[in-house]
């Protein structure tokens, strides 16, 4: 992707964010505070996530700055962009649940101690698991019904560091999200 | 299991300043003892990043360096400053209320430092919806703090505050599911996914409801369940 071509989705990023009316981003709130809910977090939260996620993307349209860049289809219409945040703020909400140990001698260990990889990753391989996951998860919630949506927020928060699916609502949620990601991983043209 | 002969308290204290605008010290100290060691941990504010976020709980911080025992948390709530590493001191007390015998209740603890830590409430201008939960919960400070519903499903979030204080801890969420002949199902607990002392007041309420979340409501919160809930959330949202 050249800079130029950055240039005009930056552009036209911005001017999808200057669409959001307040009523949006209730909308966008309230979309929040219902994923924190179903995840047990406080739903008190939903405002600041959606903050978040709005900064993210701020920060995204400067060059050289961490952030979230949305693809050309993420901006088409207003609706793809209001669901693009909505995958941004799921995103938001997944990290929260994460989970990071340290022990009382000041070494941090791993995180999702349970389920990590034996002997870790090397750091080419940890690039294109991340890469993968950037890949794999919007797609998965643009395919997914809603029901499997919290399913797919906690894979996203340990799929670099586990390869199960946590089990969350009904346990055959997690073969659904599994039969999703094959399919979404075929499109892709496999597994590199 | 360890038994505290003392604590865990939260006692005024003097702490310089650390050279980063984004942590203050809080002038405060969370202190406990076991039979072999006395514990003293200095605390910390963290400013929020955004002006318009509120603090809370998770905002209140120690350092790394003085961690007493092994600890999980998000890594959302971890800041790494120039000076050192800083943890919630939410988990802290959560782990130390787990590892040991405290006979100190957790609301005792909670009351103490919300009446010391200005945390506003965290609904904001929200009200809480009180008188729904039967007295035992009331009376102990339990209340429903919001309510969603996602097509089928509802959630209702409980809090716990003080007497008298403003600041609502988040105590853990269930969730009723609607049969095909459209009544309630009696409810089931939303796995927490954070740690923290939401936990230990959860567990508190689990006790209570004797398994199902429905035994926690009384009579006007069981007509507020099958009636009164609002339809919106992910209801209104369209993929």
């Amino acid at each position: 992707m050249n800079q130029s071509f950055n240039r005009e989705l930056a552009a036209l990023c911005q001017m999808r964010l200057t669409e959001i009316t307040d009523a949006d981003s209730a909308a966008l709130t309230q979309f929040a505070e219902c994923r924190l809910m179903a995840v047990g977090v406080a739903s008190s939260y939903g405002e600041d996530v959606t903050q978040r996620a709005f900064q993210a993307v701020l920060e995204g349209l400067e060059i050289r700055r961490h952030g979230r860049r949305p693809r050309l289809q993420d901006i088409e219409s207003k609706s793809a962009f209001q669901n693009y945040m909505r995958g941004v703020i799921s995103s938001t909400i997944g990290v929260m649940t994460r989970k990071r140990g340290f022990r009382s001698e000041h070494l941090q260990w791993d995180d999702n101690i349970h389920t990590m990889v034996p002997g870790g990753r090397s750091p080419t391989v940890e690039a294109v698991m991340r890469n993968l996951q950037e890949e794999l998860f919007p797609r998965l919630r643009a395919r997914a019904p809603r029901r499997l949506l919290p399913t797919i927020a906690a894979w996203e928060s340990v799929f670099l560091y586990s390869d199960r699916i946590p089990a969350i609502g009904q346990r055959k949620y997690v073969r659904e999200v599994q039969k999703l990601a094959q399919e979404v991983i075929t499109d892709l043209g496999g597994l590199q | 299991m360890r038994k505290l002969i003392f604590g865990p308290f939260f006692v005024s204290s003097c702490a310089p300043a650390l050279c980063c605008s984004e942590i203050v010290p809080l002038s405060l100290q969370l202190e406990w003892a076991d039979p072999e060691t006395a514990v003293s941990i200095p605390l910390f504010l963290r400013r929020p990043r955004i002006s318009t976020f509120r603090v809370r709980l998770e905002y209140v911080l120690f350092e790394l360096s003085r961690l007493p025992f092994d600890v999980e948390c998000s890594p959302s709530q971890i800041v790494e400053i120039a000076s050192g590493t800083f943890l919630p001191m939410d988990a802290l007390l959560k782990e130390l209320y787990t590892n040991y015998k405290v006979d100190r209740p957790i609301f005792a603890s909670l009351a103490e430092m919300a009446s010391l830590v200005p945390l506003p409430n965290p609904k904001g201008h929200k009200s809480v919806l009180s008188q729904l939960l039967v007295p035992d919960a009331e009376n102990r400070g339990f209340l429903v703090t919001e309510v969603g519903r996602d097509r089928d499903r509802i959630y209702v979030e409980f809090g716990w505050r003080s007497v008298g204080q403003e600041y609502v801890f988040y105590a853990g969420t269930c969730a009723f599911d609607h049969a095909s002949d459209g009544k309630l199902d009696s409810g089931h607990w939303i796995p927490h996914g954070a740690i923290g002392v939401a936990q230990l007041l959860s567990a508190d309420l689990r006790r209570m409801a004797r398994g199902t979340p429905y035994r926690l409501f009384n009579s006007g919160g069981r007509i507020f369940l099958k009636e009164g809930t609002k339809p919106i959330h992910l209801a209104a949202i369209s993929f």
